[in-house]
């Protein structure tokens, strides 16, 4: 009886899927409700911020003792195929995803985990006691095409990612470099401008990927120094990397990895419930998790990752310029009961724009509790006692479309009437990002430590704020750790108070894998799906 | 007799230069329209590649060596000479457009064709059953069934048919189309086996109501009286007499629903998980990737004007009264 229940269960929840995931008229690998209610499941369109839910990483940590080498190529499914191979060129999400440590490599590298810098190509590093000067000593690592690297490499490509000819998406993440020099094949010497507590974090992002000098057409070669090499694409199917058996480092467990692209969430679990795959990077549709959780053949991981859904005011145009209306939506929004039912309660509740794995992580979801008549009070006290209206862009992908009937019914609660336009991805890239015509939206914010951009008042919400403009300059040039952890809490203590934005929930990594599987991160605090560690066993 | 068939051979060279212009221009006219329309939405390919840390300055230089700043007719000469001299152009994936719309349509013609083949199969014997037996219990019951299965989407018929048969009973792969493609034949084959039933089944519902009614009409037409009166039982009637002229309308709602699944397959392709042309086409939508949506507006306007063609073609064959008209 109980099984035919859940049976039903199910097939009502792959319904909703498969009809929200045929809608037409939407973006390409975008899947979204008829009118945006209710419907699971989603991929992002497009491929930027909201590429977000696919990231997953591996770990260093996880451990794989025990587990022999074998030439089991792993079949990893995804939704959100890479619309490019250069990830100099594009901001896609879904192109680190696969190359990022898999083949190219960077200086220093991002554990998955914990999001803690570990050295990769660099052996080891100096920073001088202004914080200017960064000396990398080198580690002896071959390119896939036998060439050795050498430091001039490493100059070659981090000149390449600053200058704005080449149009690197992350480029301004270069701008506080002021010169690279390699004395010799195994020094670099890379002196600031101002010192950057994060600038060497960010190496360890695509923008710090270190490529054989003079590489040319990166859509359609690769040439890495990873322990995988690229070996074909698929277009529309998949993505295969193949073990380097010439690694500089410990060779990969596996014999290779065939990323594949299932654009519907619920397919994608059909293939991993008839074994046409090992694994799912990133689960798309929570609720359907239930189907794995009481089968012994898998295991389901959740972890965190740097997706924070924000929840975007204009700050720069009525109403939302005024801090008690935005201070209103904080407290009439239920994050729990959100997350209960958009995303089937996996996901970390935020208070502010950072990810537990942060050092200046401060739990603030106490700062605005959930509490309609506070709301209601607010609204009255900026002139709204009668109410008001507002219009909210959402994008395609799921947690979004999802959230946004939930959001908008709660705020009717203390009298804001939403009107909700589900807009494309691309729509979304230039109405609301870049022409800043909107009142309210959502996207998730995937990048790593991406705080600053509310130091930013050009940027899309609006948020123009002296003092934490200052602030995060400070904690950024500060070159010691404590004086920049201590900044940031209060750029993310101030934030909060002033209801920049909201923050719905932060992204899971829900990783679903083939028992047997093992040495994958839980977490995904970096744009990497790295296999570099992975092993199968039996 | 002479003078007869040498106008007969005119009409005919007229009428296929007459089709050729029609076709050309609606080429023309579709990859216009395509072109226009694409350019009108919000969102460039500059914006999609840089994202949400994209500066302004870097934007209008990508655009600039994108060439999507420039104007759009300027932007539709180069890209119609290209096609002209055969070349699709690239991709933003970098692949060559033309080579990859041949390797979608490896996985969407077979799927279409063997699906339109299954629903004639089955709609033509069930829905001419369904006409004889009107107003008696077995047409009832066939036309119930062609009812049900025009009501039920094919989507949902999709997902059932992958939970039990590829799921539950593990027969057959749920999609997963071999990335090798033909090359490994067996699991290609398999692997469209559920997509082809369900188009199939699908469309074959509604092929057999189009078949049933013009099935209904034939067998009051007073041909078939005339046929019977000379001694024919009916099934001898409908054969020398009846289904020719029954035809007709099923023809042609056969080559409407076959141009229309070129992209409408689009939905089965996703549910089963195939690279097909549908897919490729949503792909270059949302990357607002110009050159590869309109090489595929071409290809299938190219394929649905064909199937028109063939269409009227076949009209004349069945039909030799319009072979006279012409």
């Amino acid at each position: 009886m109980n099984m035919w229940r859940r049976v039903g269960v199910l097939l009502t929840v792959l319904c909703t899927v498969a009809i929200t995931a045929c809608g037409p008229g939407e973006s390409p690998t975008t899947t979204t409700g008829p009118d945006g209610t209710g419907a699971p499941a989603t991929t992002a369109g497009g491929d930027a911020p909201e590429a977000p839910t696919t990231t997953v990483a591996a770990t260093t940590e996880t451990t794989t003792e025990g587990a022999a080498a074998s030439d089991t190529v792993v079949r990893v499914g995804a939704t959100l195929e890479p619309v490019s191979l250069d990830l100099t060129a594009e901001s896609g999400a879904a192109i680190p995803q696969v190359l990022l440590y898999n083949v190219y490599e960077t200086l220093v590298k991002i554990n998955v985990d914990t999001a803690e810098i570990e050295p990769l190509l660099a052996e080891s590093w100096d920073v001088s006691d202004d914080g200017l000067t960064y000396t990398f000593t080198l580690d002896e690592a071959t390119f896939h095409d036998g060439s050795p690297l050498v430091a001039s490499d490493v100059k070659w490509s981090f000149e390449r990612a600053k200058d704005p000819a080449n149009n690197n998406p992350f480029g301004s993440m270069m701008e506080v470099v002021d010169t690279v020099e390699a004395p010799d094949d195994r020094t670099v010497v890379v002196t600031l401008s101002q010192p950057s507590s994060s600038w060497l974090f960010n190496m360890g992002s695509q923008v710090g990927v270190v490529l054989k000098e003079g590489a040319t057409d990166l859509a359609s070669s690769v040439n890495g120094t990873g322990p995988f090499t690229f070996t074909e694409w698929n277009r529309g199917s998949s993505i295969v990397l193949t073990r380097n058996d010439d690694y500089w480092g410990e060779p990969a467990k596996i014999g290779g990895v065939e990323f594949v692209y299932v654009t519907d969430p619920n397919q994608l679990n059909n293939q991993l419930l008839t074994e046409q795959l090992d694994l799912i990077s990133n689960v798309q549709a929570p609720q359907l998790l239930e189907a794995f959780e009481a089968d012994d053949r898998f295991v389901v991981s959740t972890g965190e990752t740097n997706g924070e859904v924000v929840l975007s005011f204009n700050n720069a145009r009525p109403p939302f310029d005024d801090v008690r209306v935005r201070q209103a939506v904080r407290h009439a929004i239920d994050k729990e009961a959100l997350v209960n039912t958009v995303w089937a309660g996996y996901g970390t509740l935020i208070g502010s724009m950072v990810p537990p794995g942060d050092p200046w992580f401060e739990d603030r979801t106490g700062d605005f509790p959930y509490d309609p008549d506070r709301a209601r009070d607010l609204l009255a006290e900026a002139g709204y006692e009668d109410g008001l209206s507002i219009t909210f862009d959402v994008p395609p992908p799921g947690y979004a479309r999802q959230a946004a009937p939930f959001v908008a019914a709660q705020l009717n609660e203390v009298g804001i009437d939403v009107e909700q336009n589900n807009i494309e991805f691309p729509q979304w890239l230039e109405k609301v990002f870049t022409n800043k015509n909107f009142d309210m939206s959502v996207v998730a914010h995937v990048e790593p430590r991406d705080m600053g951009q509310y130091g930013n008042s050009d940027y899309y919400w609006g948020y123009d704020d002296a003092e934490v403009q200052g602030w995060l300059e400070e904690a950024d040039t500060a070159t010691d750790p404590e004086t920049t952890n201590d900044l940031l809490k209060q750029v993310a203590a101030k934030i909060s108070e002033d209801a920049a934005t909201d923050w719905l929930f932060l992204l899971p990594s829900l990783i679903v894998s083939r028992e047997g599987i093992t040495g994958f991160p839980v977490n995904a605090y970096a744009l990497s799906f790295d296999m570099t560690n992975v092993a199968v066993s039996g | 007799m002479r003078p007869y068939l040498r106008w007969g051979a005119l009409s005919v060279t007229l009428y296929l230069l007459r089709r050729l212009g029609i076709f050309l221009l609606s080429l023309v006219v579709a990859s216009i329209l395509a072109f226009v329309l694409l350019s009108l939405l919000p969102g460039d390919q500059a914006q999609t590649m840089l994202g949400v840390n994209a500066d302004p300055e870097a934007l209008a230089q990508l655009r600039e060596e994108l060439g999507t700043n420039r104007p759009i007719l300027t932007q539709y000469t180069d890209w119609i000479g290209g096609v002209i001299r055969g070349d699709f152009g690239l991709s933003r994936s970098d692949a060559s457009i033309g080579s990859e719309i041949v390797r979608r349509l490896q996985v969407t013609l077979p799927l279409v064709i063997s699906g339109m083949t299954l629903a004639t199969i089955i709609a033509v014997p069930l829905g001419t059953l369904a006409a004889m037996y009107n107003r008696r219990l077995p047409g009832t019951v066939l036309s119930v069934a062609s009812q049900v299965g025009i009501a039920i989407p094919a989507f949902w018929m999709g997902i059932m048919l992958v939970t039990w048969i590829a799921v539950r009973w593990g027969l057959l792969p749920a999609g997963n189309f071999p990335t090798a493609g033909w090359a490994e034949t067996a699991s290609a084959v398999r692997s469209l086996i559920l997509p082809v039933t369900v188009l199939g089944l699908a469309q074959g519902a509604v092929l057999m109501r189009y078949v049933r009614s013009a099935v209904l009409e034939v067998l009051n037409a007073d041909f078939v009286r005339t046929a019977r009166a000379k001694g024919m039982t009916l099934g001898q009637a409908m054969r020398r007499h009846g289904l020719r002229n029954a035809a007709i309308p099923v023809v042609t709602v056969l080559g409407l629903q076959l141009a229309t699944l070129l992209i409408g397959a689009v939905v089965i392709e996703q549910v089963f998980s195939l690279p097909g042309l549908g897919r490729l086409l949503l792909d270059g939508v949302g990357n607002r990737d110009i050159p590869q949506v309109q090489g595929i507006v071409l290809v299938i306007t190219g394929l649905v004007l064909f199937i028109n063609f063939v269409v009227d073609v076949l009209y004349r064959a069945i039909d030799p009264r319009l072979r006279a008209s012409a």
